[in-house]
């Protein structure tokens, strides 16, 4: 906890920025106190990682003045500076050299020719870092490339903690990581803590600020709103500095559309998604939405490629329509069968950088804009036209570039992109990752609408709040299997949670027992 | 709190105008420093110049102005008949390096093709007694065989097309040279001279027919980059090819296309600076290679895009202009090589730094 009377280790006032006209601070004040959980919450473009780049030297702001254990400084002119000055950052994209061991990348940066640290000495820091943040850490010699994206950030995180900075700063750090990974990595900032380091949090994530956060400063359109200690913040309060709206009523989960009579429109037998796993099936009804639940890298993700046609796995994946039935085989025949695949990554699978915002939204589907051996801009603006209001997508003008939308509505053109081909079953890879509360709102909403429409949805979501808002049941994945279902009465987050680690209390196991994996391969069984 | 340091002079971003989307914040690390106005002037420049190559045509005009005035004879209409027709010849050499490096390749057998087609309408067809048509056939087909094989290569392995296009130019330019023996001249018939030569006349216009051509493959190439659903499609899969695959763009043929057609347009400029140079040898392609990659980097083009031919065919005629002048003021060749290569060197730097302040902005 703060100790008060000490000043604080980083302290920035009336800090301004502008990125031409767009000004992304507009007036920021911010006191980190030694050994204090410092969160910032904000929506997207409301400046906290500019604030937290200004503080890391990347860059460097327009007006304001910077103290240091309450001395004033000059700002960071780069992040060398910054991290001289103790502070160590780690950004939301996972930033590895893939082609380098372990033990290079967590060293990477710190070395210099008239600072060497010894091999030895190099390998004992690092795996210590490793086993405190790692379950079942990687070893030193491997590499990077081969990880997973949550063991490639825990590298990114071991390089900044091996630094043993006065201040780390974690921007959005944790969305990669897995659950246990997560914790521990909180184990590690409160032992911090402890010893009177400091953390800077940016989390989307409300049960992560309460979980280890000691004050919370609030951003709102570039400012800074407000700082509470802990016990004076809520999810209503907070919600509302953040949108300056009046407080938004407590949400009611979805009703369900779906019901026993909906006719099925997928249908997975005999799936099994890694060799030796115990096979599982699935059917998939119109209107039906299906969370996809599990800790990072559990075959969730195998899972939904499977069901689109990206990866092929034993057993077989049908597509039903009425007493028809088609194989799904590629990726290019779910698509025809009416499958549609939205993908994890916005930025490395989604987004055509330069592309304009039409041109991303109509790429998929451009066959339906064709006029004689051309393409008709105006048909595309025309279709995209339907789902501005559908997805609340902002856009200023529709030949502007994709980039200069906030997160939020780059994802919400690469939905509409996918639903511009009129599926029958949308398949969502976390689709509110990293974009900000409003955004998920709209998404949320138009799930609903399209769940009326008779839609049968599919989402793999790394949020507990989602699963319990949206979802009519959620199939918890664990060592590539099917661990638990929870249908839309058996699901809390105690018992959704518990199924994760394969706690007794996880509910109405698929198989009827435990899910500590009796069950004999082969056992066939129908879902709902 | 202690001293307000601005880090800008003039008045500071709270006078700025609030206007615009709000983005997001922005992703890529840059560099501070310019005062709020000079930055939002340059921003606005780099926006322009995003759109429309304001500081290639800045630098055509003066160039123009500078041989104009320095050079006697420089701005006269035989002189610039002259150029534009050497300009011709870049741009068409440069039609498939265009859309290679659009895709985010660089086709090397540029050269190769040049030879091979050259070789193949003038020797061949000598040697076989083939028509004009026919042996203009083969080598098209050829080539074209020849560059898919390389496009599918690249991408199905996923191997660097610099080494692939390079063993491709010397197998092509040698399966051609087989067949010759070695020998290498050739001529071309006189009506392919009268296409590029300088004093010949479109339809009584003073202007050689090689420029309409030029001019006609440019319209083409602009239709079909930016209306057709290829053309999108070639843009897509450079910009983010694994998006391109999940958005069900069959990445594979386009690569596989584009370096076809590279290919295949490679033979044809052959063909037409075969009737540009009289006789034909093997050292006819070199120089274009160098030229025609230096035309779409210099026209603007990124690797990977943004870009478009018409970009290119600015970069062909600075690259004349700038190689005119050059010599005009008594340089040497051997200089306009080291200017050329400087060129590219500044244009990519430029894009470098153009492309950070985008996904600035």
């Amino acid at each position: 906890m703060a100790e008060l009377g000490e000043p604080p280790v980083v302290s920035v006032s009336n800090l301004a920025k502008s990125f031409g006209p767009t000004r992304a601070i507009v007036d920021a004040t911010l006191q980190v106190l030694p050994g204090e959980v410092h969160a910032i919450v904000g929506e997207n473009g409301s400046g906290k990682s500019t604030l937290v780049k200004i503080l890391s030297g990347v860059h460097q702001p327009g007006a304001g003045s910077l103290e240091v254990a309450g001395s004033p400084v000059r700002f960071f002119p780069t992040p060398r500076a910054a991290q001289a000055a103790g502070i160590a950052t780690v950004f939301q994209e996972v930033l590895t050299v893939d082609t380098r061991s372990v033990l290079d990348n967590i060293w990477i940066g710190l070395e210099s020719v008239s600072n060497r640290v010894r091999a030895a000495e190099k390998r004992r820091r690092a795996s210590a870092v490793l086993a405190e943040l790692l379950e079942h850490p990687p070893a030193l010699d491997d590499e990077v490339g081969d990880l997973s994206l949550s063991e490639r950030q825990a590298c990114s995180i071991a390089r900044s903690l091996i630094r043993e900075p006065k201040l780390l700063i974690l921007d959005e750090a944790t969305s990669a990581l897995d659950f246990s990974t997560r914790s521990r990595l909180f184990g590690m900032v409160r032992r911090r803590a402890a010893e009177g380091a400091s953390t800077i949090l940016i989390t989307h994530r409300m049960d992560e600020i309460d979980e280890i956060g000691d004050r919370i400063t609030v951003m709102r359109s570039g400012s800074t709103v407000g700082t509470l200690a802990l016990g004076e913040w809520n999810p209503g309060i907070l919600v509302q500095m953040m949108t300056g709206a009046a407080e938004q009523a407590a949400r009611e989960g979805r009703e369900p559309v779906a019901s026993a009579d909906s006719p099925v429109v997928l249908e997975a037998r005999e799936l099994a998604l890694r060799p030796g796993a115990r096979p599982f099936g699935l059917s998939l009804r119109a209107g039906e939405v299906v969370g996809v639940a599990g800790l990072e890298g559990h075959g969730q993700d195998v899972f939904l490629k499977a069901l689109a046609g990206l990866e092929p796995v034993a057993g077989e994946v049908e597509r039903v329509d009425g007493s028809a039935r088609q194989a799904v085989r590629s990726h290019r025949g779910a698509s025809r069968l009416g499958i549609a695949y939205v993908p994890r990554e916005r930025r490395a699978e989604s987004i055509f950088e330069w592309m304009s915002i039409v041109e991303n939204f109509a790429i998929a589907t451009s066959s339906e804009d064709r006029r004689g051996p051309f393409l008709s801009e105006r048909r595309s603006s025309t279709r995209f036209a339907e789902y501005l209001d559908l997805l609340k997508i902002k856009i200023g003008r529709g030949g502007d570039a994709i980039t200069t939308l906030s997160g939020g509505n780059q994802q919400k053109v690469t939905i509409a992109r996918w639903l511009a081909s009129h599926p029958r079953i949308l398949i969502l890879n976390d689709p509110t990752r990293g974009i900000d509360v409003n955004a998920k709102r709209d998404l949320y909403t138009l799930l609903d609408v399209l769940a009326k429409e008779g839609l049968a949805v599919v989402m793999l979501s790394t949020e507990v709040d989602e699963h319990l808002e949206l979802m009519d049941r959620v199939l918890v994945f664990r060592e590539g299997e099917l661990a638990a279902e929870l249908s839309r009465a058996e699901l809390t987050r105690e018992r959704l949670v518990a199924s994760f680690f394969g706690g007794q209390e996880a509910g109405s196991d698929p198989t009827g027992t435990a899910t500590t994996g009796t069950t004999s391969t082969g056992t066939e069984r129908q879902a709902s | 709190m202690t001293e307000l340091r601005t880090a800008t002079p003039g008045p500071g971003p709270a006078s700025d105008p609030a206007g615009g989307p709000r983005t997001g914040a922005p992703t890529s690390g840059g560099r501070g420093g310019g005062g709020a106005r000079a930055r939002s002037f340059w921003e606005t420049l780099a926006a322009t110049q995003a759109r429309f190559p304001v500081a290639q045509v800045a630098l055509l005009f003066v160039t123009f102005a500078v041989g104009a005035i320095a050079i006697e004879g420089f701005g006269s209409y035989n002189s610039v008949r002259n150029m534009l027709v050497l300009a011709s010849l870049v741009g068409l050499t440069a039609v498939g390096q265009t859309l290679v490096v659009l895709v985010g390749g660089l086709d090397l057998s540029v050269s190769g093709f040049i030879v091979a087609g050259a070789l193949t309408v003038t020797q061949l067809a000598e040697m076989y007694g083939w028509n004009f048509g026919t042996a203009l056939l083969v080598a098209i087909v050829g080539a074209g065989l020849l560059g898919a094989f390389t496009g599918w290569l690249c991408n199905r392995l996923n191997i660097q097309p610099l080494i692939v296009t390079l063993a491709m130019s010397a197998i092509a330019v040698g399966v051609v040279q087989v067949q010759t023996g070695g020998a290498q001249s050739g001529s071309a018939p006189a009506w392919l001279s009268q296409l590029s030569a300088p004093v010949a006349t479109t339809f009584g216009i003073p202007m050689p027919p090689v420029v309409f051509l030029w001019l006609a493959v440019g319209v083409l190439m602009w239709l079909f980059l930016s209306r057709t659903r290829t053309g999108r499609q070639i843009y897509a899969t450079g910009t983010n090819p694994r998006a391109a695959d999940l958005a069900l763009i069959r990445t594979r043929r386009i690569w596989t296309g584009v370096f076809a057609f590279s290919a295949i347009s490679a033979v044809l400029a052959g063909v037409v600076l075969a009737g540009f140079a009289g006789s034909v040898d093997g050292s006819l392609g070199g120089p274009y290679l160098f030229q025609s990659l230096a035309a779409v980097i210099v026209g603007g083009t990124v690797f990977g895009g943004p870009g478009d031919y018409w970009r290119t065919m600015i970069g062909a005629i600075l690259l004349v202009f700038l190689g005119t002048v050059i010599l005009g003021l008594g340089f040497t060749i051997p200089d306009r090589q080291v200017m050329y290569g400087a060129i590219i060197l500044l244009a990519m730097a430029a894009y470098g730094r153009e492309k950070k302040l985008s996904s600035r902005i």
